[in-house]
C-alpha cells in the first residue's frame, strides 16, 4: 500500500470510530470489538464509482445446509462498506419470503452471503428470475454457490455450483489473476497472491468459460495447491471469481470469504465491494464470457498458423469448443467464424485444423465452403474430412453435384465418402464407374457399394462380378457378400440366401466361397446341419476345414447335428480329424463321445493326443478309468493330454469315481488318480489321502503328501501330526513334516500354529517323532513353542536335543537369546555351542536394540568364542551395526593379528555407509585399515570411500541422515498423504539408521533409497538437523524420486506428489532457520523403480551458504 | 486325398492342422507329426509375413521366427530401416537371404502363399489392413489396439469372421497366468458380488516439444505411412512415438486398454458386451506436437448398475491395473502381480468344478495351435472389439463433455448425432476400407 493513501486510511478510521456503534443487531454479537475494528480498518475509504442513485441490498444468509461461521463477520464487511463509502444501504434479512416481488423489488440488487441450501417456490423463483433478468443484481460470497441443486436455471445463472474443496480452510492456496485489467480486479494491481482460506470448486459444465468472465483463479502451476488430495484433472481451471451478464441482469461471484480473516483483508473487501457496485449497476465492467473475448485472437493465430509454431492457441481453441459442447450460441459462432476463415488466406496449416474441428462440429452451414475446396487438389482431402462427418443431406447431394466435375484423387476421395455416408441415391451414379479404366477408381467404387448395400447396389454388384477379373472381382465379391450380411442384419434372409448360394456355387476363389458358405450356415437354423454334413462328405480338404470351423456358427440345438458330424470322424484325414475333434469338444455335447472314445484309439497319435484333449469338455465318469489307463500307459503328449482330462473335467461324479477307484486300483493307477485329487482340489478325497500315505508303495506315498499339501485343511492338523508319529521311516516323516508346515502356514490365527503339536508332544515316546516335531515346532517358531523346546533342551536322546538347539538357534526373533548365550558358554556339545553362538550373534541384531546395548553383546560373544573362527562369526554380526561405536569396536581389534583381516573388513564396510554422517571419524579409521590391511579389494574399497569423503567435502548437499523405512505398501497417491509413524509428534519403536552413502563418488549426494530397500509402492522417512549461526531465510533445495514431503522444526514446509527421478534442485522452498539447531525430516515416497532424494540448503539467491552443518543424532 | 491342384496355402492348411491345443489345457505338440525330434519340415510349417516391422513388429517376429512351426518369408514396411532389420532378423535365423522385402503390404498380401500374418502398425492403418488380409482369407496375429475408431474396429471384427479367419490379438496378458487367475478368481466369486471395477493406465505426456517441417528421414515413405490420416508434413515424430497424436492413436489410453480394461473385462464377463453410459474428462496438452490426452478419467455403467472407472494411474487409488471391488474384498492386478484384500484371496486354487476361463500359456502359441485347430484364440477379435471399444468411447465422452447413452447392441450412441459422427474417422484418399 502507498504511504499517502494509509494516511487517508488512518485518518477515516478514526472518523469512522466515531459512528462505529452498532445499531444493526443481527448476529452482531458473534464478531468482537477488535474483529469489527479490524473489518472498518480494512474496508475501503472510497467507492470506486460514485452511485448513481441511493442503492439498496439486500444481504440474504439463510443456510438450510452447512452454516459457516464467517457469516456474521461478511454481514458486517458489507454493512460496514457500503456505510463507510456511501455506496449503498444494507438490509439483512434470514426470511424467504423477502423474495416476494412487493419486497424483493425494493432492492437494487441481492447479496447471498453464504447461504446453502436454499428452497424457493415457484412464486419465488419468478420473481427472483424478473428481478435479475429484468436488470437487477446477484452477488454471491464463498457458499452462495451451494444452492439450487433443485432449480437447474438458477446454478446455471450462477455459473457454477459446489462440488467440494479439497483446498482446506488450514491451507494457503496460490490464486492467478486471469484478468488483470478488468475494472473489478484493480484491487489486486494484476499481481497473483497466496491466500489462507477454504476454496469452493465448482465443476465443469456449470462452470465455463464459454458462460461467465472468469476474473481470477486457482494457480495450478503452485505445486502445494496443485498436488492436494482429491484434486481432479476438472480443477486445472477453478475459478475464484466471476462476473456475468444474465439477460439485463448482472452477477458477480467471489469464492473466498471461509475463513474470518477474510473480511479484514483489504483487496479481497475492495474487490467484493468494486463487484457489489458492479451488481448495483453503478460500476459498469466487460462481461464477456472469457473464451468469446480470446476467441478473435485464437482464430487470428489459427489463420497464420504454421507446422512448427506454438500450438497453444489451436489447443486452447481445441478446448474451447470442447468445453462449449454445451452452447450452441458458442459453437455456432465459432463456426462462422472458421467458414471465413476457409474463405481468407489462412494457412493450410490452420485450414487443416479447422476442417478436423468443422468434421466434429460443422454443420449444413459449413457445406458450401467446403464443397468448394473439393475439386483442389490442395484442399480437397481436408474439406472430404470435414464434410464425410457433418450429417445433413446437404452434404450428399453436393457430394453426389460434385463428382463429375472431379477427376483422380480428389474423385475417390469423394466416392469413399458417399461410401462411408451410406448414401443409396448414389448408386446410380457410382455403378457406372465400375467399369472405369482406373483400377483405384473402380476399388473405391465397388467397395462403396459394398458399404451402401441395398438392393440397388447389390443389383449392380451382381452384374459386375461376371465383368470384372482378378483383384477387382475379389473385391467385387467382397462388396456383394457385404450386401448380403446386411440384408441378414435387415431380417431379408431370403435375399441374401440367394447371394451366398449364388457364390458358393460359382467358381470364385476358395476363401470367397467359404464365406458364403458361413452365410449359407449363419442364416438357416433346420439346413445348416445338412450343408456341414455334406460338405465334410466332400473331397475338399479346405472346405472340410471350414465347415469344421462353421459348426460353432450354426444355430439353435445341435445335439442331432453333432451325432452325425461325429459319425464322420473316421472318414476324415487326420488334419480335419483333429479340428473336428477340438469341436466337438468344445461343443460340449455328450452325443460325440463314443465317437471320441474311438479316437483315443487312433492309429495316429495326433489324432489320440486332440481325443484324449476332447474328453475334458465331454465329462463322464466312464472317461476316469479310460484316462487313468491312458495316463498310465503312455508318455509324453499323449500322457500330458491324458492327464489335464483327468485334472480337469468337471462334476461332482467324477469326483466320487476318482475316490472310488482309488480302491481297487494297483499301485501305478493309484498313484494317478491320487495325484488327480490334489490337481482338482478335491477336499472330499481327504479321508482317502490319509489312507494312502500309509499305502504299501512308497510312489503312492509320495503322491498322497503332495496331494496333502494342496488340500488338507487346519482341521486335519492332528491327522496329519498323526501321520508323522505312524511314521516307518525318514523320508515319510519328512513329507510328513513339510507337509504340517504347508497346511500351518494356511492358518492366519497365530496362537493356533501350534495347537496340533503342542497336543500331542508330552504323548510322542520315540525320539525320531519327538525330534521330528520340534524341527516343525522350529520351522513354524511360534513364541508360545518355546517353553516346549527349553524343556526338550534337558533330554536324554541326542536326536531330541539337536532337533531343540537347532530350531531354537534358528529362531525369528530374539526371545531364546538368554538359551544361545548359556548354551554357548556351557554345552559340553561342540556343534551346539557353535550354533548357539551363532544364534546368538544373529539375534543381537534382531528387533530394535540401543547401540550401546549390542557392543555390550558383542563383546560378550568375543569373550565366550573359543576360537578364531567362533570370533570371526562374531565380526560378521558387528560389520551389520552401521553406527559409529560398532566402528569404533572394530577398529579397537585393527591390531590384533588373528582378527584384523575381519575387524578390517567390518570397519571399512561401516566407514563407507556411514561415511556421509561421520566423515571425519570414517577417514582416521578407514586410514588405519589402509596401515594395516594388504587385501587389495579392501584397500580399493577404503581408499573409495575415503576419496568420496573428500568430494562431499566440498559439495553443499546434505549427506548427513537418519533413514526409517519402509512404510506403507499402497499406490503413491495413498501413500502421500498416509501419516506414517515418524510423522506423529509422540511416535515410539520408530527404527532409525544412518542413512549409507550408496553410490558412486560423483553421485555421493544421492540419498538412494532403492539401493537400501528395494520395494515399490513405500515411503521411507529421512530426517537430520541442520546448525545454522543465526536466525535467516534461506532456500531449501529438494530432489525426489517420486513424492517428497518436508518438515522443518516440526512444520511442514512442502508438499509435492511428484512422479519423477531425482534432480538436483528439483523443487525450491523459502524456509527460516533459526539460529542453532535445527531438525529436518523428508518423506519420500516411491511408485516403482527408482527411489530417491537429494537435499541442500542455499541462500535465497541460490548462492552457497557458509557456516551451516548437517549432523544426526547420536 | 486325391491330388487336386492346390496353391501351397491350401496344402499346409491341410497337412499343419494335426497339433492341439484345446481351451483349458495346456498346448502339447505331437512330435511324431512334424518329423524327428520335433523338427518340422519347411513345407509343413505355417507360413508367415509380417507387415508393420518396427520396433513392436520386430518383437512379434523375434518371437514367430524363432518358432519352429513358423516360417516367415516375407517383411513389409513404409521405412526401408525396419524393412532391411527385419529382414536380417528373418535371414538370420534361416541362415539364408531369402526373405522377401515388400514397401506396399498389397503385394504382400498379394503373394498367395502365406497362411498367417502378423500385423503392428500405426492404428490408423489398422483397420485398413487387416480387413484386407481377412479378404485374403489369411489367419491373422494383430496388435492391440483393435483399430483407432469403433467402426473400423467393427469392421475387422465382421471380415474376420467373414473369411473364417483365426485372429489373436496381441492382449498378450490374456496368455499370462496372473492375469488368468485373478480373473478367475473374480469370476467365481471370491471377492462376493462385484460392482466396480478401476482401471489405471499409465500416465500421458503432458507436454512436448514443438517441432517444425524436417526432411523426411531416407527411406522412409512418409505418404504412405500417413496412409488414411490427414497429409501433414514430416516433423521428426514417426515411430513408437506416433502414439501420442490423436490422428494416428489415442495415447496411453488407448495403448493400453488392450491390456487392462480387457483384463477387467475378462475377471466380469463382461468380454462381449459394453457399457450403456459413459462420462468423463480428458486434460489434453497444450503445447507441443503431441496432443493425445495426459490425464483421463471416465466412468462407464454397464445394464446392471456395475460401474468401471478408467483412468490414468495417478488418478486412481490403486494405481496402475485392473482392481475389482466386491462384498468381500478386493484383488488388482497388474504386470508386477495380484494384490487382494483379504491377501488369502491369491493363493486359492480353482477346481475343476468351478468356472474355468480360456487358458493359453503362450500367446504367439496359442495363435499358432488355432490355426490349426481352426478354434477361437483366447484374444479374439470381436473381445479386442469390446475392449478398446471402452477407451474409444471414453475417448467421445471426453472430447463431447457429456455423459453419453451408448446401445451396446446396435453400438450407436442414443439420442446423440454429435457423439455418432465421431464413432468412424474419414479417411484421405484414395484409402478406404
Amino acid at each position: 500500500m502507498k504511504r499517502k493513501s494509509k494516511i487517508i486510511h488512518i485518518i477515516l478510521i478514526v472518523t469512522w470510530c466515531l459512528f462505529l456503534i452498532p445499531n444493526h443487531s443481527h448476529a452482531a454479537s458473534a464478531v468482537s470489538q477488535d474483529e469489527l475494528k479490524k473489518i472498518a480498518d480494512a474496508s475501503p475509504a472510497k467507492a470506486t464509482a460514485v452511485p448513481a442513485g441511493p442503492r439498496k441490498l439486500l444481504v440474504f444468509d439463510l443456510c438450510n445446509g452447512f452454516r459457516h461461521s464467517s457469516i456474521p463477520y461478511w454481514d458486517e464487511a458489507l454493512t460496514i462498506m457500503g456505510r463507510k463509502t456511501g455506496a449503498y444501504e444494507v438490509t439483512i434479512s434470514n426470511d424467504m419470503s423477502v423474495f416476494k416481488p412487493e419486497s424483493l423489488n425494493k432492492f437494487d440488487a441481492v447479496c447471498l452471503n453464504n447461504t446453502t441450501g436454499l428452497k424457493f417456490d415457484a412464486e419465488m423463483r419468478e420473481s427472483l428470475m424478473a428481478f435479475i433478468k429484468g436488470g437487477k443484481g446477484i452477488a454471491g460470497i464463498h457458499a452462495a454457490t451451494d444452492n439450487f441443486y433443485d432449480w437447474p436455471e438458477a446454478a446455471e445463472m450462477f455459473g457454477g455450483q459446489f462440488s467440494g474443496h479439497p483446498w482446506t480452510a488450514d491451507g494457503t492456496w496460490a490464486i492467478k489473476i486471469d484478468d488483470p485489467k478488468h475494472t473489478l480486479m484493480a484491487a489486486f494491481d494484476g499481481k497473483g497472491f497466496k491466500i489462507n482460506d477454504e476454496i469452493y470448486r465448482t465443476a465443469p459444465p456449470l462452470y465455463s468459460r464459454s458462460k461467465q468472465r472468469v476474473l481470477m483463479s486457482l494457480d495450478m502451476s503452485d505445486n502445494v495447491t496443485a498436488n492436494v488430495s482429491g484434486v481432479t484433472p476438472d480443477d486445472a481451471d477453478t475459478g475464484i471469481s466471476w462476473v456475468k451478464s444474465y439477460g439485463k441482469g448482472r452477477l458477480f461471484y467471489c469464492s473466498l470469504g471461509h475463513n474470518h480473516q477474510i473480511t479484514w483483508t483489504s483487496p479481497v473487501l475492495q474487490h467484493v465491494l468494486d463487484g457489489i457496485q458492479f451488481v448495483l449497476g453503478d460500476l459498469p465492467c466487460d462481461t464477456t464470457a472469457s473464451v468469446m473475448s480470446d476467441l478473435p485472437e485464437l482464430l487470428s493465430k489459427v489463420a497464420a498458423y504454421d507446422y512448427g509454431q506454438s500450438r497453444k492457441p489451436l489447443s486452447e481453441l481445441s478446448d474451447i469448443i470442447r468445453n462449449g459442447q454445451g452452447s450452441p450460441e458458442l459453437l455456432s459462432k465459432i463456426e462462422n467464424e472458421f467458414v471465413s476463415l476457409l474463405q481468407s488466406d489462412t494457412t493450410p496449416a490452420g485450414k487443416g485444423f479447422i476442417c478436423r474441428e468443422l468434421s466434429i462440429i460443422g454443420t449444413g452451414r459449413s457445406v458450401p465452403v467446403l464443397v468448394g475446396m473439393l475439386t483442389e487438389p490442395a484442399t480437397s482431402d481436408m474439406a472430404c474430412y470435414a464434410l464425410e462427418r457433418i450429417p445433413d443431406s446437404a452434404v450428399d447431394e453436393s457430394l453426389r453435384a460434385t463428382l463429375p466435375k472431379s477427376t483422380g484423387k480428389e474423385r475417390i476421395g469423394i466416392i469413399n465418402a458417399l461410401g462411408m455416408r451410406g448414401d443409396r441415391k448414389s448408386v446410380a451414379v457410382l455403378k457406372d464407374m465400375i467399369d472405369s479404366s482406373e483400377t483405384t477408381t473402380a476399388a473405391a467404387v465397388v467397395s462403396a457399394l459394398g458399404r451402401i448395400a441395398g438392393p440397388q447396389a447389390a443389383a449392380a454388384l451382381a452384374q459386375a462380378k461376371s465383368k470384372t477379373t482378378g483383384q477387382l472381382q475379389l473385391l467385387v465379391l467382397n462388396a456383394y457378400l457385404q450386401c448380403a450380411d446386411e440384408m441378414v442384419k435387415n431380417g431379408n434372409q431370403e435375399e441374401a440366401l440367394k447371394i451366398y448360394r449364388e457364390i458358393y456355387g460359382s467358381d470364385a476363389a476358395e476363401n470367397i466361397r467359404i464365406a458364403a458358405l458361413r452365410g449359407m450356415v449363419a442364416t438357416q437354423e433346420n439346413r445348416a446341419g445338412g450343408i456341414i454334413v455334406r460338405t465334410l462328405k466332400q473331397d475338399n480338404q479346405a472346405m472340410q476345414t471350414a465347415a469344421v470351423k462353421l459348426l460353432r456358427e450354426v444355430p439353435g440345438e445341435k445335439t442331432q447335428l453333432l451325432e452325425n458330424v461325429a459319425a464322420e470322424l473316421p472318414n476324415l484325414s487326420v488334419a480335419v480329424q483333429v479340428q473336428l475333434l477340438a469341436a466337438l469338444a468344445e461343443a460340449g455335447n455328450l452325443v460325440a463321445l463314443p465317437a471320441v472314445v474311438w479316437a483315443t484309439k487312433s492309429t495316429d497319435e495326433a489324432v489320440r493326443v486332440a481325443a484324449l484333449t476332447a474328453l475334458a469338455k465331454l465329462p463322464d465318469s466312464s472317461n476316469v478309468g479310460l484316462l487313468t489307463q491312458a495316463a498310465v500307459k503312455s508318455t509324453g503328449d499323449e500322457q500330458k493330454a491324458a492327464r489335464a482330462s483327468l485334472y480337469d473335467m468337471p462334476g461332482s461324479e467324477i469326483d466320487e469315481t476318482i475316490i472310488s477307484a482309488i480302491a481297487q486300483a494297483d499301485s501305478k493307477a493309484k498313484a494317478e488318480l491320487v495325484r488327480s485329487i490334489s490337481q482338482r482340489n478335491m477336499y472330499s478325497g481327504m479321508a482317502t489321502l490319509l489312507k494312502t500315505a500309509q499305502d504299501t508303495d512308497s510312489n503312492v506315498r509320495m503322491e498322497s503328501f503332495r496331494a496333502l499339501k494342496t488340500v488338507a485343511k487346519a482341521e486335519d492338523l492332528p491327522a496329519l501330526v498323526n501321520l508323522l508319529v505312524q511314521a516307518q521311516n525318514d523320508s515319510d516323516r519328512t513329507e510328513a513334516e513339510r507337509t504340517i508346515i504347508v497346511v500351518v502356514d494356511r492358518i492366519s490365527e497365530q496362537s493356533q500354529r501350534n495347537e496340533a503339536i503342542l497336543a500331542v508332544l508330552p504323548s510322542v515316546e520315540d525320539d525320531a517323532s519327538r525330534a521330528s516335531l520340534l524341527n516343525v515346532l522350529g520351522k513354524i517358531a511360534d513364541d508360545s513353542a518355546l517353553p516346549s523346546l527349553r524343556n526338550a533342551l534337558r533330554e536324554k536322546g541326542d536326536k531330541v536335543r539337536d532337533a531343540a538347539v537347532r530350531a531354537l538357534s534358528e529362531w525369528p526373533n530374539s526371545k531364546p537369546i538368554a538359551d544361545m548365550l548359556a548354551i554357548a558358554k556351557t554345552s559340553d556339545n561342540k556343534t551346539h555351542r557353535v550354533l548357539a553362538l551363532r544364534g546368538y550373534v544373529r539375534m543381537i541384531g534382531l528387533g530394535s536394540r540401543p547401540t550401546k546395548e549390542m557392543l555390550n553383546m558383542y563383546d560378550m560373544a568375543m569373550k565366550i568364542s573359543s576360537d578364531v573362527s567362533e570370533k570371526k562369526t562374531v565380526f560378521s554380526g558387528l560389520a551389520k551395526v552401521k553406527r559409529l561405536a560398532a566402528m569404533e569396536m572394530a577398529v579397537a581389534y585393527l591390531d590384533d593379528k588373528e582378527l584384523q583381516d575381519e575387524a578390517a573388513l567390518a570397519v571399512a564396510g561401516i566407514a563407507q555407509a556411514v561415511c556421509g554422517s561421520y566423515p571425519e571419524e570414517s577417514k582416521d579409521a578407514l586410514e588405519k585399515v589402509l596401515k594395516i590391511s594388504q587385501n587389495e579389494a579392501l584397500r580399493k574399497q577404503a581408499m573409495e570411500t575415503l576419496s568420496c569423503i573428500e568430494q562431499l567435502r566440498s559439495d553443499d548437499n546434505l549427506i548427513a541422515w537418519e533413514v526409517s523405512g519402509p512404510y506403507g505398501k499402497v499406490s503413491p497417491r495413498e501413500l502421500f498423504d498416509m501419516v506414517f509413524a515418524p510423522e506423529e509428534s509422540d511416535a515410539k519403536d520408530v527404527v532409525w539408521e544412518i542413512m549409507p552413502v550408496l553410490t558412486n563418488k560423483n553421485q555421493a549426494w544421492l540419498l538412494d533409497l532403492s539401493k537400501l530397500f528395494r520395494k515399490d509402492n513405500c515411503a521411507a522417512y529421512l530426517r537430520n538437523k541442520v546448525w545454522s549461526d543465526k536466525n535467516q531465510n534461506v532456500r531449501l533445495e529438494l530432489g525426489s524420486d517420486d513424492g517428497v514431503k518436508a518438515w522443518l522444526n516440526g512444520q511442514l514446509v512442502h508438499s509435492n506428489n511428484a512422479n519423477r527421478g531425482v534432480t538436483l534442485g528439483a523443487d525450491k522452498v523459502e524456509v527460516t532457520l533459526k539460529k542453532g539447531w535445527n531438525t529436518l525430516m523428508l518423506k519420500i515416497t516411491n511408485g516403482s523403480g527408482e527411489w530417491g532424494a537429494c537435499a541442500r540448503i542455499r541462500a535465497l539467491d541460490g548462492g552457497k551458504i557458509e557456516g551451516l552443518r548437517a549432523a544426526v543424532d547420536e | 486325398m486325391k491330388s487336386k491342384n492346390i496353391n501351397r496355402r491350401q496344402f499346409v492348411r491341410k497337412t499343419v492342422g494335426t497339433a492341439v491345443g484345446l481351451v483349458g489345457l495346456p498346448y502339447l505338440v505331437p512330435s511324431s507329426v512334424f518329423g524327428k525330434s520335433g523338427v518340422i519340415s519347411p513345407s509343413n510349417r505355417i507360413v508367415m509375413g509380417a507387415i508393420g516391422v518396427g520396433s513392436m513388429g520386430q518383437g512379434d517376429l523375434q518371437e514367430f521366427v524363432h518358432n519352429n512351426e513358423v516360417q516367415t518369408v516375407a517383411v513389409c514396411d513404409v521405412y526401408r530401416g525396419h524393412r532391411e532389420q527385419a529382414k536380417a532378423i528373418v535371414d538370420k535365423k534361416y541362415g539364408n537371404g531369402d526373405c522377401k522385402t515388400y514397401l506396399d503390404f498389397r503385394e504382400l498380401l498379394g503373394r498367395g502363399d502365406l497362411d498367417a500374418v502378423q500385423l503392428a502398425l500405426p492404428d490408423q492403418w489398422h483397420g485398413i489392413i487387416a480387413v484386407a488380409a481377412a479378404r485374403a482369407g489369411l489367419d491373422i496375429f494383430g496388435q492391440k489396439p483393435l483399430a483407432r475408431t469403433i467402426h473400423e474396429s467393427r469392421a475387422i471384427v465382421e471380415a474376420v469372421k467373414r473369411y473364417n479367419c483365426v485372429w489373436q490379438t496381441g492382449s498378450q496378458q490374456r496368455s499370462d497366468d496372473i492375469f488368468h487367475h485373478s480373473c478367475e478368481l473374480v469370476r467365481n466369486g471370491r471377492i462376493g458380488k462385484v460392482r466396480r471395477v478401476e482401471v489405471g493406465l499409465p500416465d500421458g505426456h503432458a507436454s512436448s516439444e514443438t517441432k517444425g517441417v524436417m526432411p523426411i528421414p531416407d527411406g522412409l515413405d512418409w505418404d504412405f505411412w500417413l496412409g488414411p490420416a490427414p497429409k501433414v508434413p514430416y516433423r521428426g515424430v514417426c515411430h513408437w512415438d506416433w502414439r501420442w497424436i490423436m490422428d494416428y492413436s489415442g495415447g496411453q489410453l488407448t495403448d493400453w486398454a488392450g491390456h487392462h480394461i480387457d483384463i477387467a473385462k475378462w475377471g466380469l464377463g463382461l468380454e462381449r458386451s459394453g457399457p450403456v453410459e459413459i462420462e468423463g474428462v480428458g486434460q489434453y496438452p497444450q503445447e507441443g506436437i503431441f496432443n493425445a490426452p495426459y490425464a483421463y478419467k471416465f466412468t462407464c455403467k454397464y445394464a446392471d448398475g456395475l460401474e468401471m472407472i478408467v483412468a490414468n494411474d495417478s488418478q486412481q487409488p490403486k494405481g496402475g491395473g485392473a482392481t475389482w471391488y466386491g462384498e468381500k474384498g478386493w484383488i488388482n492386478v497388474d504386470r508386477s502381480g495380484i494384490k487382494a484384500e483379504p491377501e488369502s484371496v491369491i493363493h486359492e486354487i480353482i477346481g475343476p468344478n468351478e468356472i474355468r476361463l480360456y487358458k493359453s500359456r503362450d500367446h504367439k502359441q496359442n495363435f499358432l495351435d488355432c490355426i490349426k485347430t481352426r478354434q477361437e484364440t483366447v484374444a479374439p477379435a470381436e473381445i479386442a472389439h469390446r475392449s478398446i471399444s471402452v477407451a474409444l468411447l471414453g475417448e467421445i465422452a471426453m472430447l463431447t463433455g457429456r455423459k453419453l447413452k451408448w446401445d451396446p447392441e446396435k453400438e450407436q450412441f442414443i439420442n446423440d448425432p454429435g457423439a455418432n459422427r465421431m464413432l468412424s474417422r474419414p479417411m484421405r484418399s484414395p484409402w478406404h476400407l
